[in-house]
């Protein structure tokens, strides 16, 4: 499904991601934590193809492509999507319009006919429900004045929308309250199946206790420095980071 | 001999137009009142420069290139007119047509219940005449060679109006054409609007060419009033053609009491200059006044807007939204004055404006004299880049550049779309847009 290798990226001169390797499988879930600044929602945007961020060596495959190659466009319209660790908001810019474009974009880069409004406007209440949003969010403009929860669960409606293949969420549980943190597992959960497969960025193993991650990965100072299973969240939460950046410095030292 | 050259293009700036004049033996007939009035226009004429770039009103509106170039002011016969293809999609109305300013009955809707006619005839009709004269009058009056040079060529100009405390209740839609040939035609037409007391019209007016050929200079004028109680709500939609010149010039007289909603729209254009006047007459009375424009290639719009508040308890606001792309320049100046007496006066004034890549320009110049002390008044002006956030975000929904673009650049105008209360006019002025925006 996705491959990194020895990915490198910098923003103005500034390195942040410093070799990271990951592989992952279909109907994997993979869930990345590490300490605040480590480089997570650098790599979620690298994947995603923000600008900024300029990719100095490596390479990263997506189901048998090269995706560094593809814009950003092209990468959502092959599976790929990012729950944005803090979403836009764009007034003018009704929350149904947007879904619709986003939803017709992705089908007919997929070869599928363009759903019409009233076809897009059952489905995207069908998933409201899932979500447990209001119909009301669909007439105003994207995200804007969204509360922190409401926009998490905005991203979680257009994860179920876009259906993709591989869904990066970052951060999405941070700043929810329970029934929210329950309504993204659920979304996520309700999607998981052998052939699509999430990477979770997350500080809290509570949100592992919903989504059960197949891996854990640290993140520190641009590098993956351990992996394991769902047992290595749970250590992080008793333990914390300083040991393994402890371990760090003993390696590099 | 240099000095010869000179000379001789000092006199000929406005001797051109004084000789077009003369060529035009149609203008020296029709009524005597209405051929002295465009003898006075012309003799002013003569005597007023066209405005440049050193006058500070007309900073941005320098239009000494455009007007040097060789433009007809000859008469032209109109090829056929399908109507239908002019008109606004779904537009529940009625329809009047205006061939290069001359008003045109038989391509025209008749129209229950409002008074329609060309200023020729009515100059002498007892209710209207002197309305259309005083107004006709101040032409040669005024200190702008546009103007001047507008009432000059006049003919058989627009007129409409209403009953007292009467209502169309459907719009009206002015479909003002301008005939292309091969000559670069300069084209002057002129709207009269009048609104008695308790009247209420709505107008739309657009502007288009027929046939093929040349560019055209349009020189356009409207010239309203709307007494007490009265109700108008005007909107002008201008999409002229890239290599095309308009000029327009609009002026209301406010009653009090009196209620005017006006938006105007800019697409087209190769250099565009709007001027709006409103002047208030009394005392309680609203104005609003809502201006879109979207600017790219090498186009300048440019919109001056001037609200004078000289009663109490007036209210007025301003929203004029704009886009620039490319080599484009767009300005916007929004003179609001508050007169000593214009106490208990709300005037709110807001211009935005979204400038895109880095050699576009747009110029925002609020213009606030306030004389009385106990008013509310706020103006703001901002001049903004697209941000690359959003642009980012709905990309990485599949969605693609241009596309996005368009969606963010929509968004940014809406707060305008959304005050065009027809339903109709708004979807063909988002139609436009979508169009623009999808240029290459
Ligand atoms: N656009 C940018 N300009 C400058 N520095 C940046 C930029 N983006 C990220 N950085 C820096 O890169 C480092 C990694 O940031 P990143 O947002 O990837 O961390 P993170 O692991 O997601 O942290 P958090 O857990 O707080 O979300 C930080 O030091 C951050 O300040
Ligand atoms: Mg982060």
């Amino acid at each position: 499904m996705l491959s990194i290798k020895n990915l490198h990226a910098q923003v103005e001169e500034t390195p942040i991601l410093q070799g990271i390797n990951l592989d992952i499988k279909p109907g994997e879930v993979h869930a990345i934590m590490g300490p605040n600044g480590s480089g997570k929602s650098t790599l979620a945007s690298v994947l995603a193809g923000r600008e900024e961020y300029e990719v100095t060596e490596g390479s990263v495959n997506f189901l048998g492509e090269d995706l560094l190659d593809l814009d950003v466009e092209e990468r959502a319209q092959n599976g790929l999507f990012l729950a944005f660790q803090y979403p836009i908001e764009i007034p003018g810019v009704t929350n149904a319009t947007f879904l619709r474009s986003s939803i017709n974009a992705i089908r007919t880069a997929n070869g599928q006919d363009e759903l019409n409004g009233a076809q897009a406007l059952k489905l995207i209440r069908e998933k409201m429900a899932a979500v447990e949003m209001d119909a009301s969010f669909l007439k105003r403009s994207l995200n804007e004045g969204f509360s922190g929860g409401e926009k998490k669960r905005n991203e979680m409606l257009q994860m179920m929308l876009l259906e993709p293949k591989l869904a990066i969420l970052d951060e999405t549980d941070s700043g929810l309250d329970i029934d929210a943190l329950q309504v993204v597992a659920k979304a996520v959960n309700s999607m998981r199946n052998t052939d699509r497969s999430f990477l979770v960025v997350t500080h809290y193993q509570r949100l592992l206790d919903h989504i059960v991650p197949d891996f854990v990965h640290v993140l520190y100072n641009g590098r993956i420095v351990r992996s394991g299973d769902k047992s290595l969240a749970l250590e992080l939460e008793k333990r914390g980071y300083d040991w393994i950046k402890e371990e760090v410095a003993a390696q590099t030292a | 001999m240099d000095t010869l050259t000179v000379t001789t293009a000092a006199v000929t700036d406005n001797q051109r137009w004084v000789d077009g004049f003369a060529e035009r033996p149609d203008l020296q007939q029709g009524p005597s009142q209405l051929v002295s009035f465009r003898q006075n226009a012309i003799d002013k004429l003569a005597q007023t420069s066209f405005p440049t770039r050193r006058d500070e009103d007309w900073r941005y509106s320098d239009f000494t290139r455009a007007l040097n170039e060789n433009w007809s002011l000859q008469k032209t016969d109109a090829p056929q007119v399908v109507r239908t293809t002019f008109e606004i999609p779904d537009f529940t109305g009625f329809v009047l047509v205006t061939i290069d300013g001359e008003f045109q009955p038989e391509l025209s809707d008749t129209i229950p219940g409002l008074v329609v006619g060309n200023t020729e005839e009515l100059l002498d009709d007892a209710t209207h005449g002197a309305w259309i004269a005083e107004r006709l009058t101040s032409f040669a009056a005024d200190d702008n060679a546009f103007t001047n040079l507008n009432a000059a060529f006049a003919k058989t100009s627009l007129f409409l109006t209403i009953g007292k405390n009467e209502k169309l209740g459907k719009p009206v839609h002015i479909i003002h054409f301008a005939t292309r040939n091969a000559d670069k035609r300069f084209v002057n037409s002129q709207v009269f609007v009048r609104l008695p007391q308790g009247a209420e019209l709505t107008v739309d007016e657009t502007f288009e060419t027929l046939g093929e050929g040349a560019p055209i200079f349009r020189n356009h004028v409207i010239r309203g009033s709307v007494d007490a109680q009265g109700r108008l709500e005007y909107r002008s939609i201008q999409n002229e053609g890239r290599e095309d010149y308009h000029v327009s010039n609009a002026n209301f007289d406010q009653a009090g009491g009196g209620y005017i909603d006006h938006t105007r729209v800019d697409l087209g254009g190769a250099q565009v200059r709007n001027n709006l006047d409103i002047n208030h007459k009394g005392a309680g009375l609203e104005t609003h006044m809502a201006g879109l424009f979207f600017a790219r290639g090498r186009q300048r719009i440019d919109n001056q807007t001037f609200l004078d508040h000289a009663f109490p308890h007036g209210e007025s606001n301003e929203i004029y939204k704009g886009i620039v792309m490319d080599s484009a320049v767009t300005s916007f100046n929004g003179k609001v004055m508050v007169r000593p007496d214009a106490q208990k006066t709300n005037a709110y004034q807001q211009n935005d404006n979204l400038v895109i890549g880095t050699k576009a320009e747009a110029n925002a110049k609020p213009q606030l004299e306030i004389f009385a002390d106990d008013v509310k008044c706020s103006h703001g002006a901002t001049i903004g880049q697209m941000d690359e956030a959003p642009l980012f975000y709905l990309m990485a929904r599949g969605i693609d550049r241009g596309t996005a673009l368009g969606m963010l650049q929509r968004g940014f105008l809406l707060e305008v779309l959304d005050r065009i209360n027809s339903e109709a006019v708004r979807a063909y002025v988002e139609h436009l847009l979508m169009a623009k925006f999808n240029e290459a």
